[in-house]
């Protein structure tokens, strides 16, 4: 066989076939569209015209086969269903398979498609037996159209379709007709001008195949002797089937036959664009390795130049520096390819699961243009493969469960691709059940995959993740097309293997979602070149975050149980020592640098010595000796030729125990989201043995890592002096005595003190109107930015009650109580009643601090509390909602206090509502500006233990429906801070 | 490799006092010591990474593959790269090399029996010449000891 001409056919019909199954999804949603029918005919003619002449027996009956049957529904205009383009299909890839053995091997393979053919031959004499019954009715002679390909009138006619310059030639040389092209051969054609190998091929496949449909009288050809095929047992079915069915053919059989032509003419092959070549991906490849290798090597002539620093040769240098990167991007270019090349398959995919699992499923896709590396979109068809299928399977329920649930009963894929800085992002969404993740956590605690304390604590997100693990698989049914826990593992692997990460998030009942990210290119890349014990490291740029010098100065560092954490930004970032990390052998622990990475939606920090810039580096493979080690993703040669290990952040990030999601590891993207949620607010949480306490931040100062010596003893009293002040210091005793008496405890801590102190103190300074305190803690946790929920108020006065926080119960801290641990003659603590709960409190402030700083203790009091910002919008919620008591700021934007009261005692339907004013106007101002008000009661902010007194007292009267007059306590100064010196 | 193909040349090299042979086609040359990059957590036969050229070759020690005492940090050494068929190429670090000398079949005898453990492992046989003994090494088997090695450390990490 001729080689060169070989491999020309298997190149062109491979090309063909590509578009080839796109084409009859086409056709199936538009059953009718000639245009599509005669493309799809035509590859299929041509492969098989082409097989006949290379002498590929196999192949060319299954191309015979399918011809046929696309003939007969072309000329008999018959419309395709989903049966029939299954069947096409499956002919489709019977082809594929046998192309490519052939390209493997040389040789056609020993498949047998003869159950193949016969099912063809049977839906093929369906086809022709339904028009017949059709044109008996019908005065159109069909038949006469079938052959009409076969005898041209215009003996040329026959290579329509094909350039004029060879339409020429073979005019030119006498060969009219397809016997004639035959009976000339493959050699005498190639000599012909204007005749490449390809085309003569082509036309003489053509040519051979169209004499041998003239020779064949019967398209039944021995193929479909002796086995009655299913399909052929169905064409001779109940007359009435038959005549049923055939009920829809005259209407397509009536369409003019001239229609039919004009739409082959359009149907014409597009020639292959004259300005682009094939070129093998191995030249590519090779191409690629050669600019890498000029990458290094200007690299490292621009780190001599720079210490020559001879004018001219840094022009030089900078010239080529700049065509190399020019000749990089370009060459990057070229293995791009639009991700639209993987989707492809999709469509495919989808109709045959669906039709498996009888789902109604359809596919939608944003970005297919995106251009990712050839190599990355090679290892993404099988993840993406892979997800199709369980969202299929798994996730989207069936028809009738859809419909039950108010859902449309197609359920949809959605896909969605775009670049972002570096990376592609891909998303996989459905609109199926979701996943639910309590079946998760109960799968993975049966396997042991976590432990019962994490089961407890995880939060639903890092739940979800764990259906990357070995080994888990919810779903109930265990199906053929997914399902036996081996997959969404591979999925991860396999796309941390190209540098990219993946995460799940899912809604029960609304839906799953993957977000895949990946880089750009694998090829080249910018990284960091960080130093750690004299030896360098390169990180990925497009993972680093930030980087931090750490100031040796202040201290940022904090332990969590044993691991160290760096205070950034109210966030503890979790650290990793690199030399620790590695094991670098005699590297002191000290960090002096932080890398700041970001990989999955998650940070961290690596500790460094020294960042020492940035590179373009080209990534090489580590030796299979190296393959296992997980913290490098490979190497690489730096400018000054040394070499330099890849670090890989998903590797090291496993060292740290990420499982848990805490607020302190989001991103910064995710942070700023949550800052917009009005309830949430900051909030420090301290552990003292074993157990969590919380203080809201606002209350906090600062956070302070004193040494130990800087606490004095004045008195019995322990002081801090602190920015030119005294001030007290309380020390946390967090005892169980102390939930009787933190007094108490505070006093004997202070005895054990030596015990306790250690080289440092963590102090937090609470600031209280002007005056401070220190309250020292064991160690600080985190600060978190979350909703502070009492959800079980507590009776010690010490505590607002236990709210949870990172998924655990942490006791909040009333900061009022312990300011009176200081000063007992601060307030006078009243206990709030028990009938006064589920009070409705209408709290207008507009000051963030403060509101954020009394709901918490009106809560805590048990009251339910809306808040609003000014008057304008307390209003609103008076139209709507009749509280139980106004607890209102008086000087605010928009609308005061005074006006709100105003207004309310206006309303005749909020008649009694008492009105409380939460005042630090002075006096005589408030007197002046309150005429014609009557407020229930003034107090002054801050003062809690008043507060809930008074709100019990006026809750009381109220329900004798007596409004009683408290007077006004005039405000000063000196009140304002509880009127007791200290 | 079938001894059929000894003809073509044997390069000897010295390892540990014991002369060593290599066939010559499942080389590419022979370099003098390179700065090397030690990778942190590698296996310990690993010695580093080198560059060769632009290419990153990993440099085993046959020392320590086959347990041998390590080399004195000051003495000299020599790294054979090898290439073997369809495999990685990596750089085996050797005390010295010999000479290129033509194998006479005749004089190849398989590994005795009381030779070394050490040299059993990754011989396929000896060659007596001159009143030496040259231990042919095999380098599929150097490789396959020195993955061993490799798959222990990955079940401790």
């Amino acid at each position: 066989m001729d080689e060169e001409l070989f491999a020309e056919f298997l190149t062109e019909s491979n090309e063909n076939l590509a578009s080839i199954e796109e084409q009859l999804l086409d056709l199936e949603a538009d059953p009718e569209n000639a245009d599509i029918l005669d493309g799809i005919f035509r590859v299929i003619h041509t492969v098989k015209g082409s097989c006949g002449f290379l002498g590929l027996g196999k192949l060319e009956k299954v191309a015979h086969a399918g011809e046929n049957l696309l003939s007969k529904i072309r000329t008999l205009k018959h419309p395709v269903d989903a049966d029939l383009v299954s069947l096409l299909l499956e002919m489709v890839d019977a082809i594929k398979v046998l192309l490519e053995k052939l390209e493997e091997t040389g040789v056609e393979p020993d498949v047998d498609h003869t159950a193949l053919c016969a099912r063809l031959q049977a839906a093929e004499r369906l086809i022709a037996s339904l028009a017949e019954a059709a044109a008996s009715d019908i005065v159109t002679d069909v038949a006469t159209d079938a052959p009409a390909s076969v005898e041209q009138t215009d003996p040329l006619d026959w290579v329509e379709g094909y350039s004029k310059a060879i339409v020429k030639a073979l005019s030119d040389a006498g060969l009219f007709t397809a016997e004639k092209v035959v009976e000339a051969g493959f050699e005498t054609l190639k000599g012909l001008p204007g005749f490449k190998p390809a085309s003569a091929l082509k036309i003489l496949g053509l040519a051979s195949s169209l004499t041998a449909d003239q020779e064949s009288s019967s398209p039944n050809d021995d193929v479909a002797e002796g086995t009655p095929s299913p399909a052929a047992v169905e064409s001779t079915q109940s007359p009435q089937a038959v005549a049923a069915s055939a009920t829809s053919l005259p209407v397509a059989a009536n369409k003019p036959v001239a229609e039919a032509e004009k739409t082959a003419v359009t149907a014409k092959r597009k020639p292959a664009s004259e300005g682009s070549i094939r070129v093998d991906v191995d030249i590519l490849d090779g191409l690629m390795n050669l600019v890498g290798e000029l990458v290094l090597s200007r690299n490292r002539l621009m780190s001599l130049v720079q210490i020559e620093g001879d004018v001219e040769l840094v022009r030089t240098s900078r010239g080529i520096g700049q065509v190399t990167s020019q000749l990089q991007e370009q060459l990057l270019h070229t293995r791009m390819q639009p991700i639209s090349t993987l989707w492809g398959t999709v469509p495919r995919l989808l109709r045959d699961i669906t039709k498996q699992l009888n789902k109604k499923i359809t596919v939608e896709m944003e970005g297919q243009e995106t251009e990712l590396d050839r190599t990355i979109l090679a290892a993404l068809k099988d993840p993406l493969t892979h997800i199709i299928r369980n969202s299929c399977d798994h996730g989207i329920e069936e028809p009738q469960a859809r419909l039950k649930k108010g859902k449309s009963a197609e359920g949809t894929i959605h896909l969605t691709a775009n670049q972002e800085s570096g990376f592609i992002v891909i998303n996989i969404r459905d609109d199926g059940n979701g996943i639910d993740p309590v079946r998760i956590r109960d799968k993975a605690l049966s396997m042991n995959v976590i432990s019962e304390e994490q089961a407890r604590t995880m939060t639903e997100k890092s739940l979800l993740q764990l259906i990357f693990h070995a080994g888990l698989s919810t779903a109930e049914k265990v199906s053929n097309v997914s399902g036996r826990g081996v997959g969404m593992d591979v999925v991860r692997s396999e796309i941390e293997k190209v540098g990219g990460t993946v995460e799940i998030d899912s809604t029960m009942g609304e839906g799953t979602t993957l977000n895949i990210r990946i880089p750009l290119t694998l090829a080249i890349i910018p990284a960091m070149i960080v130093s750690c014990h004299d030896q360098r490291f390169a990180i990925p740029q497009s993972l680093v975050q930030e980087l931090i010098a750490v100031d040796e100065e202040e201290n940022h560092w904090e332990s969590v149980a044993g691991e160290p954490f760096y205070r950034l930004r109210d966030n503890l970032l979790p650290i990793l020592g690199l030399s620790k990390a590695l094991e670098l052998e005699g590297a002191s622990d000290t960090v002096k640098a932080i890398v700041v990475v970001n990989i999955a939606q998650k940070e961290f920090g690596l500790g460094v010595d020294s960042v020492l810039g940035a590179e373009e580096i080209v990534v090489k493979q580590l030796g299979r000796h190296m393959q296992y080690l997980d913290v490098y993703g490979g190497c690489s040669i730096l400018g000054d030729g040394q070499v330099v290990p890849i670090l890989d952040c998903n590797g090291l990030g496993k060292m740290i125990d990420l499982g848990q999601e805490n607020d302190s590891t989001h991103t910064s993207q995710e942070r700023e989201d949550q800052v917009f949620t009005k309830e949430s607010q900051h909030i420090l949480i301290f552990g003292h043995a074993g157990h969590r306490y919380a203080i809201p931040m606002l209350l906090i100062e600062r956070l302070e890592d004193l040494p130990a010596e800087r606490i004095e003893t004045a008195g019995a009293k322990e002081v801090l002096q602190y920015r030119g002040k005294v001030i007290p210091v309380l020390r946390w005793g967090g005892k169980q005595e102390e939930k009787k008496s933190l007094k108490k405890s505070v006093k004997e801590d202070a005895e054990k003190s030596d015990v306790l102190s250690a080289d440092r103190v963590k102090c937090l300074i609470i600031s209280d109107n002007g005056r401070q305190i220190c309250l020292q803690v064991e160690k600080i946790i985190d600060v978190v930015r979350e909703e502070l929920e009492i959800k079980l108020p507590s009776n010690d006065p010490h505590y607002l009650g236990t709210a949870l926080l990172q998924g655990q119960s942490t006791e909040v801290v009333d900061v009022f109580e312990i300011l009176k641990l200081v000063d007992p003659n601060w307030f006078t603590s009243v206990k709030s009643r028990p009938e006064d709960q589920a009070k409705k409190i209408l709290f207008v402030e507009d000051t963030v601090f403060f509101r954020n700083m009394i709901v918490p203790v009106l809560e805590g009091l048990g009251y339910t509390v809306w808040t609003a910002n000014d008057g304008a919008e307390a209003i609103k919620i008076l139209e709507r909602e009749t509280p139980d008591l106004v607890l209102t700021d008086l000087e605010m934007p928009h609308m005061d206090g005074f006006e709100l009261a105003r207004w309310i005692m206006n309303q005749p339907r909020l008649k009694g509502l008492p009105i409380v004013a939460l005042s630090s106007l002075p006096p005589e101002e408030y007197n002046k500006r309150a005429v014609g008000i009557e407020f229930s009661d003034q107090l002054v902010k801050f003062d809690r233990a008043t507060l809930t007194e008074h709100l019990s007292g006026i809750f009381s009267h109220a329900k004798n429906e007596e409004i009683i007059h408290i007077e006004a306590e005039p405000v000063t100064q000196d009140n304002k801070v509880g009127g007791v010196a200290s | 490799m079938s001894t059929g193909n000894f003809h073509a040349g044997l390069l000897t090299f010295i390892v540990a006092d014991q002369w060593l042979g290599l066939n010559v086609n499942e080389l590419s040359e022979v370099i003098t010591p390179q700065k090397r990059m030690a990778l942190p957590l590698s296996p310990g036969c690993v010695n580093g990474l080198i560059n060769l050229r632009g290419r990153i070759i990993t440099e085993l020690d046959l020392r320590t593959i086959i347990g041998l005492p390590d080399r004195k940090e000051e003495d000299p050494y020599r790294i054979i790269v090898l290439e073997p068929d369809g495999n990685e190429s990596f750089g085996l670090v050797v005390d010295g090399v010999g000479e290129v000398i033509d194998l006479d079949v005749e004089n190849f005898e398989a590994t005795p029996d009381s030779f070394s453990e050490a040299w059993k492992q990754v011989s396929h046989g000896v060659l007596k010449q001159d009143g030496r003994v040259v231990v042919l090494i095999d380098v599929e088997k150097v490789l396959q000891l020195s993955l061993k090695e490799v798959q222990r450390d990955k079940v401790e990490a």
